[in-house]
């Protein structure tokens, strides 16, 4: 990639629904109208994929588009801590984004999300149907998507479970975990202590793109690895492939930018 | 010492930036602590990770560290997190550690003197760096790595297989057929046949890397804290080293301080993560009392 091709790289927190947000943006030299709203995986995922991100931002950025990556509250750098986080706060803050996207420019806006970003997408598309003006993107672009919030929670709480049996504590699973979240406890593992609050509502997230079909002009499901779950597609939406490795899930960063590039090329400007 | 006076509002006072390192725009967080204090803490991240660290780990240290007043300086090294550039190797990032901290002290003038705080080969690219950098009065290395093939077998042989016999899990997962006897027993001989190759030849096992961090914070005036976390390969070989080297009490040094705690590479399992943050708080506030007595 050449250098210099940036004209400018903002890091600054914006006040958001949930507290202050915090927002890398870059701006093209030659801009071309559209900006792309970049939506992060979930949890050790969300750190894994940073370097996908950030060459992703800087590829659509060399191709001309002004690009948008915010952390969810209690996430990255922005305010707050993991167990405050609600589902829904996420929702409105990625709406109220959106909303002054509108309102400052006049650009086209696209929204690329990343695995459980892709079901955080769709409630953000959902949320639309409460604003005043319809809004419609550009391109929706889902990387992997995930198809179910139960399963992510799920996949967090295991590696609690797989921590306890290796400690030779093997009494807790899955199963009980779910049940102190429903009785409003709290569960810290890999670090990250879940709120009950946001495992109760990410439960009831499936992924639906029936009911978000409509939401833009080019509507794109990129699969990356054989195992993923493409039940849930639609004839509205293109399926793509592109062969990688599950960076998202990998500790070394491997050179990434073939990925890169194919997904730039799946815009429509 | 003067008081630390508490910053009641610092969630207005975390500051992104973007600023230089060569040709390369580099993002970095401020958390302003208290505008009067004069030790300023700088994270230099470790392994594939960016700023925010795994699990939050250097966000929520930070917030911690500057709730107590300390400034505080998070950045992505070229190449990582949001930074541009290509990933360099960690005993080359002396550029990036000295713009760092000129982005620092730039937007947090009252910062004299700088607690460099680092994780995995961030601590121990950081401790190489050194002598390049001013103004440094400790460094905090956490889990730090000096990995050599012959080291990592050692430390395999002594630690982790020690410990699968002694574990139900494993014995368990054995029984019920579940263990790849095979390639474990292939894994254990190659390491065993290292460390015996390695002996027969008289070669030393640590050359190179161990050598240098050890000179590195021998020649480093200011204080030094070391903390290894027991359930970490890495850190144990680190621990092994040291004490090759530090182990008689002639050779011993006073100024480095090192503890062996309960905990993995990344501090994630339950209660761990506030260990560390004591340990942080308590490291820093010894290096602001030693230089403002």
């Amino acid at each position: 990639m050449t250098e210099n091709a940036t004209e400018s790289l903002s890091a600054s927190f914006l006040e958001c629904t949930s507290g202050r947000i915090f927002c890398i943006q870059s701006f093209p030299l030659h801009c071309l109208g559209h900006s792309v709203l970049l939506v992060p995986a979930f949890a050790e995922e969300m750190n894994s994929s940073r370097r996908f991100f950030a060459l992703m931002r800087r590829q659509l950025c060399e191709s001309g588009f002004t690009v948008i990556q915010p952390d969810l509250y209690g996430t990255g750098d922005s305010e707050g801590t993991f167990d405050k986080a609600l589902w829904h706060n996420w929702t409105a803050d990625l709406s109220q984004l959106v909303q002054s996207h509108f309102r400052d420019s006049s650009h086209k806006l696209s929204v690329l999300s990343l695995r459980c970003g892709c079901l955080l997408t769709q409630s953000l598309i959902f949320s639309f149907d409460e604003l005043p003006s319809p809004i419609t993107l550009e391109n929706l672009i889902y990387i992997q998507p995930e198809i179910s919030g139960y399963d992510v929670i799920t996949r967090l709480l295991r590696q609690r479970v797989a921590r306890s049996r290796l400690s030779g504590k093997s009494s807790e699973t899955t199963q009980l975990l779910w049940q102190k979240l429903e009785q409003g406890k709290n569960v810290q593992s890999a670090g990250y202590e879940i709120g009950s609050e946001l495992a109760m509502q990410m439960r009831e997230c499936r992924l639906n793109t029936k009911k978000s079909q409509a939401a833009a002009t080019n509507q794109v499901w990129i699969e990356m690895t054989p195992d993923s779950n493409t039940d849930a597609i639609t004839d509205q939406w293109t399926l793509h492939r592109i062969s990688s490795q599950p960076f998202w899930q990998m500790h070394d960063i491997e050179p990434v930018y073939e990925v890169v590039s194919a997904i730039t090329e799946l815009f429509n400007v | 010492m003067s008081e630390l006076p508490v910053q009641e509002s610092f969630r207005l006072v975390e500051q992104g930036m973007v600023y230089p390192v060569k040709n390369h725009l580099t993002v970095g967080i401020l958390h302003a602590g208290h505008e009067l204090t004069s030790t300023g803490v700088l994270f230099v991240v470790g392994g594939r990770q960016y700023r925010v660290g795994a699990h939050r780990q250097f966000v929520l240290l930070a917030r911690s560290l500057a709730k107590e007043g300390f400034p505080v300086f998070r950045f992505d090294l070229c190449g990582m997190g949001d930074s541009e550039g290509d990933p360099q190797h960690f005993l080359e990032m002396a550029s990036d550690l000295d713009s760092a901290l000129a982005a620092f002290r730039a937007y947090a003038p009252s910062v004299k003197r700088i607690v460099i705080w680092g994780l995995c080969d961030g601590a121990t690219g950081a401790t190489t760096a050194l002598t390049s950098l001013t103004g440094v009065s400790g460094v905090m290395m956490v889990n730090p790595w000096v990995t050599t093939n012959s080291g990592a077998a050692k430390v395999r042989i002594k630690h982790y297989y020690r410990y699968r016999l002694v574990s139900s899990f494993f014995w368990g997962k054995l029984i019920k057929g579940k263990v790849d006897i095979k390639g474990s027993s292939k894994t254990l001989l190659d390491a065993i046949k290292l460390v015996i190759l390695n002996s027969i030849r008289g070669r030393a096992p640590a050359t190179g890397l161990p050598e240098i961090v050890f000179d590195a914070i021998e020649k480093f005036e200011g204080l030094v804290s070391i903390v290894i976390s027991d359930k970490d390969l890495t850190a144990l070989e680190f621990h092994d080293k040291y004490n090759d080297r530090y182990g008689n009490s002639s050779n011993k040094q006073p100024r480095f301080n090192i503890v062996r705690v309960d905990a993995d590479h990344t501090f994630s399992g339950e209660g761990q993560h506030a260990m560390l943050d004591e340990m942080t708080l308590d490291f820093v506030r010894k290096c602001h009392v030693n230089e403002c007595p």
